[in-house]
């Protein structure tokens, strides 16, 4: 026989501000099976637990009711308690009166009614409630990134140096990630790759990392803790164990008309090639699109004069499988296609370039070795005109967020250009400067105060060319003048989009994404790094727009996450999961098709049907795998299948209980067992 | 019938099969009644007609023997079901496929004032599946025995008439239905002929909670088939069997088609147990998948 003790909270004046605490607990107490009912001001704290405690000690309590606040506020809480006084957690029942309830109500007499069927349910509920055991899993002690930017570097080198083996799959054929790309970086004008290539030789070198670079993410099967990641390393045409990195083969390459990606188109590479000349690993790859020998079958000329003889024509992609016991995602981010602002001409005039491009002719290692011209002409731009939130906080092309570098990149640049083309004059059109960081304001009032820039407000409307200058139309929002500039180069600082291909690697992780393809984190304040999914974390640009210590902030506390996962043998896991019953499942495996875990195995069992002895294979679910979403008991025709913690005779308990006849509310419940 | 005679004593004779599973004639032709042959003497008795109603794939699942066994056109749909839903290998039965030109409807023919069938079967006393018929002979028989059967152009459309009908509001369609289904005496007959029911314990018997009470009235027998028209849902071959059992005349076959009519539309045109290949809508999910019909 179920004894059942039923705890009303006041939460101060949270919940007994609208409802009548103490009329609650006298009406719960003439339900059957409630031996003891009480209220108190915050069930929560010390004595609001020893409250609890000293109630199941004295009235023999096997079940408790705490009708309190949200259970993801105090399940955890009133579990431990329970258990301490040597009940079992799961026989504790929640009923949320204050968020359900006190909160979204005015009137006190309605809030208390609703309270008491709320408080009526969860009794109905926790008679049928039933004792259960977590779950230990065994722990793969291996981490997956997914992307090797300054994200995933970071996350790979914090992770190692943990003691954990790494698996790192980067997409390019290098390590580096954006970052490679740029130039100085704010506020402290340090050379972006005198700081990042140190971490990726570091990174290369570490005895815990393995790199697959050129290589992408197939599939992820398993669970929390077991993982099993199926990589495609794409054929690259060259034998990485015996390329020396001498570069004959790109220098000889008779196809050398490709737009570089490295330098954001600025210059030409070779069909065979490396990034850049720091790239990890140093060995190239094929561009087999627009290698003449793929695409004719005449030339070899790098196989010739290969003098190792690592040109692998026939390679072709691979696929391997990596356990591992966490994923951290940090699969960066795009920028902004400016070609779709008609006005602004970008594609057209050859003088309007993306803030990219600018990084690359600023930089020392780019395309004009660090001199800044005009691409059209080749001259030193006297006038150049910045323009900020190009694709960023503009709703017309579904993009109203910040991308949060712009305008201190923005500011950057006109300070670069101030340093390297003396006498230039840096025009900045913004709408809003957001310098929220660490330093970032005083960097700002240095563009302006110390390194000349002049800041407008205001959008630009249109770009065009004119005898030879790129006219900037626009206004200055705070004078209200009508503002017509002749420059020799425009800068847009297009903003961050998600990454191409976002959205499908979120589905091969199960993990969700925002309408912008951002992924989601399991909460927007607490859990920043973690996704919905246990074991898959987040880092840098591929969860939203960030800086650089943002993003190398995120991903040492996403290597901090998998780290504290991996501090134990196993992981305990809660018990609501679906169970089988062996007696009724007819082994239609229709359960197997739907799962989304892979959490149903299969069973071999013998019953008896008309009096004959047969072996019947049934759906057996697998504990590590089973996250307890229940679409395997919807379907499931015979009803074989139930979701511990939510069974349906605890649910049909509660549903009577709240739609029953008067009589029927307070009636035994039927063919109870307790 | 000489042939599938014939191939059934080989089949006995060379222990290939432990019993085969048919027609035999019985007191009321043209209707048979269903054969378990064990003896190869026995094979005289088998016949096949246009009186061979029953859907003998019913017996198959726990069955315990290796059977061979006749199956129609229309019915093999349900082996595929069952086969998707891993009830039944393909090969724990030998499948004797047969040519059928129709079969005749008991109502059809008791309403029609015939004492005895009119010597070739008429359009009027067909069942209502064969009118629309598109697989007289069955597919994928280890043995064919007969004739094959030339398609013949459908008389009626598969759906017809259910446009109409599901067109009238909510309450005038509960109305009609709870009245149909006052005349269920919940005798279960639908369920336990349908070669698709084959749960060890079927929710309509759960007690533990008990989601469908099981007296005789107008909203737990509402309850009743509606649930068994989800069960239905994605998975009815349209045999017939359920409608032809019922002993009060429910139309069920009018609900499943339904049922089947709106997944086919929603689906892909899927239908159940045409293709072995193609998942269930039920076990597929595919993300331009119709959600239109999500309340």
């Amino acid at each position: 026989m179920a004894r059942i003790g039923v705890f009303v909270c006041w939460c101060g004046s949270n919940i007994a501000g609208t409802v009548d605490v103490k009329k609650v607990a006298e009406e719960v107490s003439k339900l059957p099976y409630v031996v003891y009912s009480t209220d108190y001001k915050y069930m929560c704290s010390d004595p609001g637990q020893n409250m609890i405690k000293e109630a199941i000690k004295e009235h023999r309590l096997t079940g408790v009711v705490v009708s309190a606040c949200s259970p993801r506020m105090h399940e955890v809480t009133f579990r431990r308690t329970v258990q301490e006084e040597g009940v079992n957690p799961y026989m504790m029942e929640m009923a949320n009166i204050r968020e359900h309830c006190s909160w979204v109500h005015d009137d006190m007499e309605e809030a208390t009614e609703k309270a008491i069927e709320l408080v009526r349910m969860a009794v109905a509920k926790a008679v049928e409630l039933e004792p259960m055991e977590k779950i230990e899993v065994p722990v793969t002690k291996r981490a997956l990134v997914i992307g090797g930017g300054i994200a995933g570097i970071q996350a790979a080198l914090d992770i190692a140096d943990g003691g954990v083996e790494v698996i790192l799959v980067e997409k390019s054929p290098s390590i580096g990630g954006k970052m490679s790309q740029l130039d100085e970086t704010f506020p402290t004008l340090d050379c972006s790759q005198c700081i990042l290539t140190p971490k990726m030789v570091d990174a290369a070198q570490h005895p815990n990392i393995k790199i697959y670079s050129y290589a992408e993410l197939e599939e992820l099967d398993g669970f929390i803790g077991n993982f099993q990641a199926r990589i495609r390393q794409k054929a690259r045409s060259v034998d990485m164990e015996l390329c020396n990195g001498c570069g004959d083969c790109w220098n000889k390459c008779p196809q050398k008309k490709i737009p570089s990606e490295f330098e954001a188109g600025m210059s030409d590479r070779a069909a065979i090639y490396v990034p850049f000349p720091q790239a990890i690993p140093n060995t190239p790859v094929i561009d087999r699109e627009n290698c003449i020998y793929f695409q004719s079958g005449k030339c070899g000329v790098c196989a010739k004069i290969c003098p190792t003889g690592a040109i692998s024509y026939d390679q072709s992609d691979e696929f391997i499988t990596e356990e591992v016991g966490a994923v951290v995602v940090a699969t960066g981010y795009d920028l902004f296609n400016t070609d779709v602002i008609g006005e602004y001409g970008y594609g057209e005039i050859p003088d309007v370039i993306s803030g990219l491009q600018f990084e690359r002719l600023s930089s020392a290692s780019g395309p004009t070795e660090g001199k800044i011209v005009r691409p059209s002409d080749g001259k030193k731009p006297e006038e150049v005109a910045f323009i900020c939130c190009v694709g960023s906080r503009d709703d017309k092309y579904g993009r109203p967020y910040c991308s949060r570098i712009c305008c201190m990149y923005t500011a950057k640049h006109a300070i670069l250009l101030h340093h390297k083309s003396h006498g230039s004059q840096a025009y900045v059109f913004y709408i809003d400067v957001r310098a929220g960081g660490k330093g970032y304001e005083e960097f700002l009032r240095r563009a302006t105060e110390e390194e000349g820039a002049i800041y407008m407000r205001g959008r630009v409307s249109r770009l065009y060319r004119d005898n030879g200058k790129v006219v900037v139309k626009g206004a200055d929002t705070l004078s209200g003048a009508q503002i017509e500039l002749h420059c020799d180069m425009v800068v847009l600082a297009n903003g961050i989009t998600a990454s191409p291909g976002a959205e499908e690697l979120a589905r091969k992780l199960s993990i969700s994404y925002d309408e912008y393809g951002f992924y989601s984190e399991a909460h927007p304040k607490l859990r920043p790094v973690e996704t919905n999914t246990a074991g898959i974390y987040l880092a840098g640009c591929c969860q939203a727009p960030k800086d650089i210590p943002d993003s190398v902030s995120q991903a040492s506390a996403a290597a901090s996450k998998v780290l504290a996962l991996f501090s134990g043998d196993f992981l305990t896991r809660e018990p609501n999961i679906a169970e089988v019953n062996p007696f009724t499942c007819t082994g239609c495996f229709t359960c197997r098709e739907v799962c989304p875990y892979d959490a149903i195995d299969e069973e071999e069992v013998t019953v008896h049907i008309d009096g004959k002895k047969v072996t019947r294979t049934i759906a057996r679910v697998n504990l590590g795998k089973c996250q307890g979403c229940g679409i395997c008991c919807a379907v499931c025709r015979s009803n074989a299948i139930n979701l511990k913690g939510t069974k349906d005779l605890q649910i049909f308990r509660q549903i009577k209980a709240f739609t029953g006849s008067e009589k029927e509310k307070s009636d035994e419940p039927v063919g109870s067992k307790k | 019938m000489e042939q599938l005679i014939q191939e059934a004593k080989k089949l006995l004779e060379e222990n290939k099969v432990d019993v085969v599973i048919g027609y035999r004639s019985s007191p009321l032709p043209p209707f048979t009644r269903p054969a378990f042959i064990r003896r190869p003497e026995d094979c005289e008795q088998l016949v096949f007609n246009c009186g061979s109603v029953y859907n003998l794939t019913r017996y198959l699942i726990g069955l315990g023997e290796k059977p061979a066994i006749v199956v129609k056109g229309c019915e093999q749909r349900g082996l595929v079901v069952l086969e998707q839903e891993n009830m039944l290998p393909r090969d724990s039965y030998l499948l004797i496929g047969v040519g059928c030109s129709g079969q005749v409807d008991e109502r059809k023919l008791r309403e029609g004032g015939f004492d005895r069938l009119p010597e070739q079967l008429s359009d009027e006393l067909m069942a209502d599946k064969c009118l629309y018929c598109d697989q007289h002979n069955t597919p994928d028989a280890d043995i064919f025995v007969g004739d094959e059967v030339e398609s013949v152009e459908p008389r009626t459309e598969r759906y017809a008439g259910l446009d109409e009908f599901f067109a009238q509001d909510y309450e005038e369609l509960y109305h009609h239905w709870t009245e149909v289904f006052s005349r269920c005496i919940r005798c279960y007959a639908c369920r336990n002929i349908c070669p698709l029911c084959y749960c060890e314990q079927c929710i309509s018997y759960v007690n533990m909670p008990q989601w469908l009470p099981r007296s005789v009235a107008d909203n737990n027998n509402y309850l009743f088939h509606m649930r068994r028209v989800l069960c239905m849902a994605g998975r009815c071959i349209d045999c017939g069997e359920c409608e032809r059992a019922c002993p009060v005349d429910i139309p069920l076959r009018t609900l499943y088609k339904r049922i089947a009519q709106k997944i086919e539309g929603f689906f892909y045109g899927y239908r159940a147990g045409n293709n072995r290949e193609q998942l269930p809508p039920l076990q597929d999910f595919n993300k331009d998948d119709s959600a239109d019909f999500i309340l």
